[in-house]
């Protein structure tokens, strides 16, 4: 929001001339945020008065022209292509160091002294839109002949350019609806800067009727007003605003329309207060206007509002009718059908402040964000319906002074605001703040600011005002804030909090994500950190159900709407982005799957996962770091297990389960099938292995503690056994079969796995060492014999050939 | 005989000292000392002297025998010692060229601030929280004292899931905030209570170079008896310097949050300029940083804590922004782009 400083000096009555950034900063650390303060000086710093002395032509350029130009201290010149120059016109001079708007559009540009086809140029002559005074016509440059000012005049005398604009981070403000006009922002100026506050005060030349015509309001819905006053005014010319109007209206960032839509923006700006005017004799019938407060007939025909947008109103759209007819969304937009018109004379005008909540919750209807709804969403202060009728009228007077009031104010004030005192124990507000204020320092600050306090030593009681209790002010928590604001937030010492009285509990499951992080990266895999959600035609190409995903109901895409249940998409992509790199590529994530599991709040999972993706085979890499997991964190009961099943993201003949000691699945290692790989335009040819495992299950398991054994200082012999077998037969079973063998094996080592030439198609041929060692006594040549003899007696009986026997 | 053995030793000698190969001096050991050696050689005639002479010829042949394998031993070192001397000279590499390093990889940047966040709160007293990133209305909503109407619940913040909605907890959503976990521990653990939040959040808004749907904030709650203001600037000072590894300071001014009253947002002191001016504080001298306040009654009421009896502070700030800081990144992408040519930056 924008406003006016010398607007806001209306209220205030010592004079104050502020250094822009003083102020920003006493606002920001006070009050709220302010974006920045331009003042108008600086706008139009390096830009004079210039008189031009003579004319030539360019040389090199048939459209320019070389202008000798008094501007006062100097003779310049200057190369300019305005269409309409001439010897002896007064001119904006725009000097170097100064800024413009070339051709008014764009950013602002800093002028610098130049050559333009080969000729010195020492500025430039301003069009009207290059400086923002007003709208320019072609090449037409600014004219100010008419002002009859010496050359070197600044353009800020000439046009008294002096004003501050002060621009408000609207969030900032969102609880404060009486900051989002001119006397609000005063009142807290004055707080702040320790000045007086003057309020407004209605034109004792205004004379309102005692009786005469009024409109006939009907609350149907009471619920939906606060307020509602109106007032007929006759004897009106729409025309455009004067210059003074429209200039306000400029500096606030508000389109002038006309005179009487200008007044009630004014006095909105002024006071806080939006309103509106209805053309008399569009919502009357036989010269008397009866009008209705309440909800929409969501059956009524779709109207027009004032932009030129056809809604259809609901159920819950609160609007005011004539003869069923809806006029006006209330707060928030008048319709085409009952507005002012350039050929109105006579106007209904209305001043009410609303229930924000039933405003609200219409406006999701909508969406209709207007300046009126902006402030209306917040609670406008009911008492400020008189004064802003006051103001209307002395601002209109501007343009129409023969404009005849028809009658007295009509109010209608059903739900006025609480008037309601709260108390404070100084106790608990020194204790929030921890500073040492008293009873009578808080009470003098909130005081300042139109609360009415009283206060003994220990308890202050006060009054909010009403602009200050409209939501804003209702608890005691509330004025701590005030006065806390005001004292300055900023007084308040740096303190460390009292030691812990309560032990907390440990976060353990973060110390080991973090803990396996470390580790993951250190053995060479890089942490990818995925978004939570993906579209659905990825989830298919990754071969995942839908049936089982949370979905989005107002996802930013398609690419955005279902939440993942599942690492490997996210994982899969990071694999694409990443395409270009040397391979191998690595990755691991640590984070969240969501699945529907039929209860109101889904299951929320951490999951780890793992991704590689090498020219070669890569699959016992990725086991490796597996086990090398559930090894480093001591779950020995853990197994892998060739898995029974596979799905169709899955490569058939490379996949292990992740099993604990009670058989619940932890997760899965597994090789990514080419058919998804292309699905995913991966790569079909790439080996990718993907792992991942259920973090919170895992953390459950009971870790072993290790049990370190001792070091044998006998002697260990080793041999090593050769032997051919069916191809199916799995390692696992080859290496129970020797472990079962004997105890005094320490070692199994298979260290040649071997198929082709030399082998019978199905078969294969391992080769193991085995190590034998005793912790009690040396062994002896029988121990040898009888291990390798059970051994071989194993493997043949589930199929082996013992090579070499 | 005599005479044979000293000529020996002198021969001996002789090309012992001439020897230039380990090789060279195995051959004169065997060629004198070995078992068919000259020495043995001549020794094989002593059985032919008498008695005294065969002590005498005994001893010499040994003493030759000795001196002989000193000095195989003298020049066998020094021949090693030249060999290694030569190596030195022979083995000269550029040690400037690029190291050979150890396969490791990294810990994505948003993870190593937040376990650093993370450390330096636990070292503060406070203990790690968390909850789920799907929340209902009541938690994301209602019991932060969020009004039923407020702005900030309206459709174009906040993802909503499909599904119905429940009487208790309203419709479902994705946390906008970490605030909920706030309610949930307070419910879960009671008063006094100090934790810290760290966690993935969801607004539903466009991505541009500094704002993202998802994003991390990290979230403070300390409740308890007299705690103020001074313990909340404390906190947030300490935090930060520890962080920032540089004395901050702050500076506190008014905020707007509809679940902590009165509501402060704190600025921190400029790590780049020192308070000097420059364009990432804007010449302010601060940064605007953290959301933060006095946790509402209403907040407390709702999380079964007596508002009489308990008050506290809560903070929030963005993780990815703080980040965004400390390395001095213009944009939140590529922050999220997993690039290894930006990972393996770090």
């Amino acid at each position: 929001m924008y406003a006016s400083f010398n607007w806001i000096k209306k209220y205030i009555k010592t004079n104050l001339e502020p250094h822009p950034q003083e102020l920003m900063q006493t606002l920001t650390l006070h009050s709220f945020e302010v974006e920045g303060i331009q003042s108008e000086q600086a706008i139009y710093e390096n830009i004079v008065i210039g008189q031009i002395f003579s004319l030539q032509k360019h040389p090199d350029a048939d459209s320019l022209k070389l202008c000798q130009v008094d501007i006062g201290s100097d003779m310049v010149q200057i190369v300019c292509g305005g269409s309409n120059l001439e010897k002896n016109m007064l001119v904006a001079i725009a000097l170097p160091g100064a800024k413009v708007r070339w051709h008014g559009e764009g950013d602002l540009v800093t002028l610098q002294e130049t050559k333009i086809r080969g000729e010195k140029s020492f500025g430039m002559i301003c069009a009207a839109n290059e400086i923002a005074l007003g709208h320019s016509q072609g090449k037409e440059i600014l004219d100010l002949s008419y002002t009859k000012t010496q050359p070197g005049t600044s353009i800020t005398e000439v046009f008294e350019k002096k004003d501050l604009i002060v621009d408000i981070d609207n969030k900032s403000i969102t609880n404060r609806p009486d900051l989002w006009s001119h006397q609000g922002l005063a009142r807290e100026i004055a707080a702040v800067t320790k000045t007086k506050f003057e309020p407004f005060q209605a034109c004792k030349k205004i004379k309102i009727p005692k009786t005469g015509e009024t409109a006939n309001i009907t609350l149907k819905n009471p619920e939906i007003i606060r307020r509602f006053c109106s007032i007929i005014i006759d004897n009106l010319e729409v025309k455009p605003s004067p210059p003074v109007i429209q200039e306000k209206l400029n500096k606030c960032n508000i389109k002038s329309v006309n005179n009487i839509v200008d007044a009630t923006h004014i006095v909105m700006l002024e006071l806080g207060m939006p309103m509106h005017a209805y053309d008399f004799d569009s919502i009357s019938k036989d010269k008397q206007a009866d009008l209705t407060i309440q909800f929409a007939d969501p059956k009524s025909a779709p109207v027009t509002t004032l932009e030129n947008k056809t809604i259809q109103l609901k159920a819950n759209d609160p609007v005011i009718c004539a003869d069923k007819t809806p006029l006006l969304l209330l707060g928030t937009m008048g319709f085409a059908n009952s507005s002012v018109h350039d050929k109105s004379t006579k106007i209904l005008l209305e001043a009410a402040s609303f229930d924000q909540n039933i405003l609200r919750k219409s406006n999701k209807n909508h969406n209709i964000r207007s300046e009126s709804f902006q402030r209306h969403e917040k609670t406008v202060d009911p008492e400020l319906a008189t004064d802003a009728i006051y103001l209307f009228i002395e601002t209109l007077q501007l343009s129409c002074p023969n404009l005849k009031i028809c009658g007295p104010i009509q109010d209608s004030y059903p739900n006025p605001y609480p008037n309601k005192k709260i108390a404070l124990e100084l106790n608990k507000l020194n204790s929030y703040l921890g500073v040492e204020l008293s009873t009578k320092q808080a009470a003098e600050i909130l005081d300042s600011i139109g609360f009415e306090s009283t206060y003994n030593k220990t308890t202050l009681s006060t009054t909010p005002p009403s602009f200050r209790s409209t939501g804003d002010i209702s608890i005691p928590e509330d004025l701590i804030e005030e006065i806390g604001r005001l004292y300055g937030y900023y007084n308040i010492p740096s303190q460390l909090p009292p030691p812990i009285t309560k032990k907390q509990y440990e976060n353990k499951s973060r110390k080991f994500e973090h803990s396996l992080r470390e580790y993951l990266a250190n053995i060479g895999l890089y942490e990818a950190v995925n978004y939570s959600f993906y579209g659905p035609e990825t989830a298919q190409a990754c071969d995942l159900s839908l049936s089982n995903h949370i979905v989005l109901s107002n996802g930013l895409s398609k690419e955005a709407s279902h939440m993942r249940t599942s690492l490997l998409p996210g994982m899969l992509e990071n694999l694409k982005a990443n395409h270009q790199q040397t391979k191998p590529l690595q990755f691991f994530e640590i984070g969240r799957t969501y699945t529907e599991i039929g209860n109101f709040f889904p299951a929320e999972e951490l999951k780890l996962a793992i991704i590689l993706e090498s020219e070669a085979e890569n699959f016992f890499q990725l086991k490796g770091i597996v086990q090398s997991i559930l090894d480093k964190y001591n779950y020995k009961s853990i197994k892998l297990q060739a898995s029974k099943q596979s799905s169709q993201n899955q490569h058939p003949h490379k996949i292990l389960d992740i099993i604990s000691s009670d058989k619940k699945l932890l997760g899965q290692i597994f090789g990514v099938s080419p058919v998804t790989l292309k699905n995913m335009d991966l790569n079909p040819n790439a080996f990718v292995s993907y792992a991942h495992i259920n973090l919170g299950h895992l953390e459950h398991l009971p870790c072993n503690n290790i049990k370190l054994k001792a070091i044998s200082k006998f002697p260990e012999i080793s041999f090593d056994v050769s032997v051919v077998i069916d191809q199916k037969t799995s390692y696992q079973d080859i290496y129970q079969q020797i472990h079962k063998s004997s105890d005094l094996i320490t070692n199994i080592n298979l260290f040649d796995n071997y198929t082709g030439p030399n082998i019978q198609e199905d078969q294969k041929a391992l080769a193991f060492k085995i190590t034998l060692q005793s912790l009690d006594r040396t062994l002896e040549d029988s121990d040898l014999h009888n291990a390798q003899t059970q051994i071989f007696a194993n493997l043949e009986k589930i199929g082996g050939t013992i090579r070499g026997k | 005989m005599q005479n044979q053995i000293i000529s020996i030793q002198e021969d001996c000698l002789k090309q012992i000292s001439k020897a230039k190969s380990q090789e060279e001096l195995l051959n004169i050991e065997k060629q004198f000392i070995g078992k068919k050696g000259q020495l043995a050689d001549i020794l094989k005639n002593i059985i032919n002297l008498d008695a005294k002479d065969k002590q005498t010829v005994g001893k010499q042949a040994n003493l030759t025998k000795n001196t002989i394998q000193q000095a195989l031993i003298k020049q066998k070192n020094q021949l090693e010692n030249q060999d290694l001397a030569d190596r030195l000279a022979q083995e000269q590499i550029d040690v400037t060229l690029p190291a050979s390093l150890p396969q490791t990889a990294t810990i994505n940047p948003l993870r190593q601030l937040q376990k650093q966040a993370e450390e330096i709160f636990e070292s503060l007293g406070f203990a790690i929280a968390d909850g789920p990133h799907i929340e209902s209305e009541l938690y994301n909503f209602d019991s932060l004292n969020f009004k039923k109407h407020h702005p900030a619940r309206d459709f174009q913040d906040t993802f909503f899931i499909e599904k119905t909605e429940d009487q208790k907890h309203g419709q479902l959503l994705l946390r906008t905030h970490t605030s909920p976990v706030q309610i949930r521990s307070m419910l879960k653990h009671g008063a006094p209570i100090r934790i810290v939040i760290p966690g993935r959040v969801f607004r539903n808004e466009e991505q541009d170079a500094t704002h993202d749907h998802t994003f991390y904030q990290i979230e403070g709650l300390l409740v308890d008896k007299n705690i103020s203001i001074a313990h909340l600037r404390g906190t947030l000072e300490e935090f930060l310097s520890q962080l920032f590894q540089k004395q901050i300071t702050s500076r506190l001014r008014p905020g707007y949050f509809p679940f902590t009253e009165p509501s402060l947002e704190l600025d921190m002191s400029c790590v780049f300029c020192d308070q000097q001016g420059c364009k990432i504080c804007k010449d302010t001298g601060f940064i605007e940083l953290i959301g933060c306040g006095m946790v509402h009654p209403n907040v407390l009421t709702a999380s079964n804590l007596d508002p009489q009896k308990y008050q506290g502070f809560a903070f929030g700030a963005g993780l990815d922004r703080i980040l965004m800081l400390k390395m001095g990144m213009q944009s939140i992408r590529d922050i999220r782009k997993n690039d290894l040519r930006f990972l393996k930056q770090l």
